[in-house]
């Protein structure tokens, strides 16, 4: 048990961190990590966690499963955890940062769920192409397509605020 | 990787460090194993597994006699104490699936059933095909909420509810007893939804929907059309049961 705690405690910040980027809220992405962490105590707990071949693997796809379901359920329950840049209120200028991740977290948001999931995958967890078409049961062609895609989303979505992959350095003008 | 790779790993990276949240809330992930571990012992995987088409419930505020569960196979369901905390609401898991198969109508029979705090759903079939049917149990709507959700009354009003569909049709009203109500329709890509929303005088939200379909974003469409009309929807959400 003890080094299932310490498994939970040493993962649980990157995961929040993979789930915020999917789902754009930090407390449902706590919501996110901490079912699927749940989950995967509950699976090593019942057949002890060296039984597990990969514990991390296991844990990444156990975070999209869940991610992928909620998403699934989400559609009606009209609970708006999306920021949307033209709704937030901002007094005088955001910090640039805070800016940056707005405009990101909105250009995600207009990404279906896996294709989401299939950049965050790839660009935030460092996946390979084999290993991103996997654990989204996808083939590796359609990885490649979904970050394309997702690709030339973010970058409209930082044109227009006046911004471009090359310039992410220096915000806003 | 390319450049332009190379600097969407460096916006992610840097959108992920905004405003992140202090500390791993482990205590919180154990907790939650144990009710799920609960939740497993208690015998909603029975229900699943146990001959799903022998259960059927009959309702017994249409008159129609006492209620029944026929389970097929799998044994009776020991009520294990579950160690999650009391809320306001009808929110443990098997109370919700019990409720809401408890208020479909007789002629229905429930298959395909699942449930997690606060949230059931089923798969409602009778002579003319199958419905998805969910409902959510939301108490303290809206209060304590999570800070980053956007002002949640704003879904009972029509004008700001942020409707899925251009053709949806909306309508919103308020009872005598200041209960809100909220009813949405539509079709998108032949599947029918109805839905409803209720927000209670003591913030307890519980919304319901049913479609034609039993995959309610991919279809294929199950049935000519959602199970219960929008009037009987409107009973089930507003049945007293659900304050718990």
């Amino acid at each position: 048990m003890e080094e299932l705690r310490e498994f939970v405690a040493a993962r649980y910040g990157h995961l929040r961190r993979t789930a915020y980027l999917l789902c754009g809220d930090w407390h449902r992405a706590e919501d996110l990590v901490q079912t699927a962490l749940a989950k995967v105590v509950v699976a090593a707990g019942r057949r002890g966690i060296g039984s597990i071949d990969n514990l991390d693997a296991y844990t990444r796809r156990a975070l999209l499963r869940v991610y992928l379901d909620d998403s699934a359920r989400a559609r009606w329950r009209r609970e708006k955890s999306w920021p949307n840049l033209a709704d937030v209120d901002v007094v005088g200028q955001p910090p640039p940062e805070r800016e940056l991740a707005l405009t990101v977290l909105a250009a995600l948001k207009t990404l279906p769920p896996r294709q989401r999931a299939a950049v965050v995958l790839r660009y935030w967890e460092d996946r390979d192409i084999e290993e991103t078409a996997a654990l989204l049961g996808v083939a590796p062609g359609t990885v490649k397509s979904q970050c394309a895609k997702a690709m030339a989303a973010l970058r409209v979505a930082l044109a227009d605020i006046g911004m471009d992959f090359g310039m992410v350095e220096v915000g806003r003008e | 990787m390319s450049e332009d790779e190379t600097m969407l790993r460096t916006v992610l990276a840097r959108t992920a460090a905004v405003d992140e949240p202090a500390g791993a809330q482990v205590e919180a992930v154990f907790a939650r194993a144990g009710r799920l571990r609960t939740r497993r012992r208690v015998g909603i995987g029975a229900l699943t597994v146990a001959g799903i088409a022998g259960v059927s419930m009959l309702l017994p505020n249409l008159g129609v006699g006492p209620a029944a569960v026929v389970v097929d196979a799998g044994g009776p369901v020991e009520p294990v104490a579950t160690t999650a905390p009391v809320a306001k609401g009808l929110i443990e898991p098997q109370a919700v699936l019990a409720n809401l198969i408890r208020l479909m109508p007789a002629t229905v029979t429930a298959t395909e059933p699942f449930s997690q705090e606060g949230y059931g759903e089923i798969v409602a079939v009778d002579a003319l095909g199958k419905t998805k049917v969910e409902v959510n149990v939301q108490p303290l709507f809206g209060e304590g909420g999570k800070p980053g959700m956007h002002n949640l009354e704003e879904i009972f009003d029509c004008a700001t509810r942020g409707l899925e569909d251009p053709g949806d049709k909306c309508q919103a009203q308020t009872l005598g007893d200041g209960t809100k109500v909220v009813s949405v329709t539509g079709t998108t890509k032949g599947i029918e939804s109805r839905q409803i929303d209720v927000l209670t005088p003591g913030r307890l939200r519980i919304a319901v929907a049913v479609w034609n379909a039993v995959n309610e974003k991919r279809g294929p469409v199950t049935r000519p059309e959602p199970v219960l009309t929008l009037e009987q929807l409107q009973a089930l959400a507003l049945d007293p049961s659900w304050k718990g």
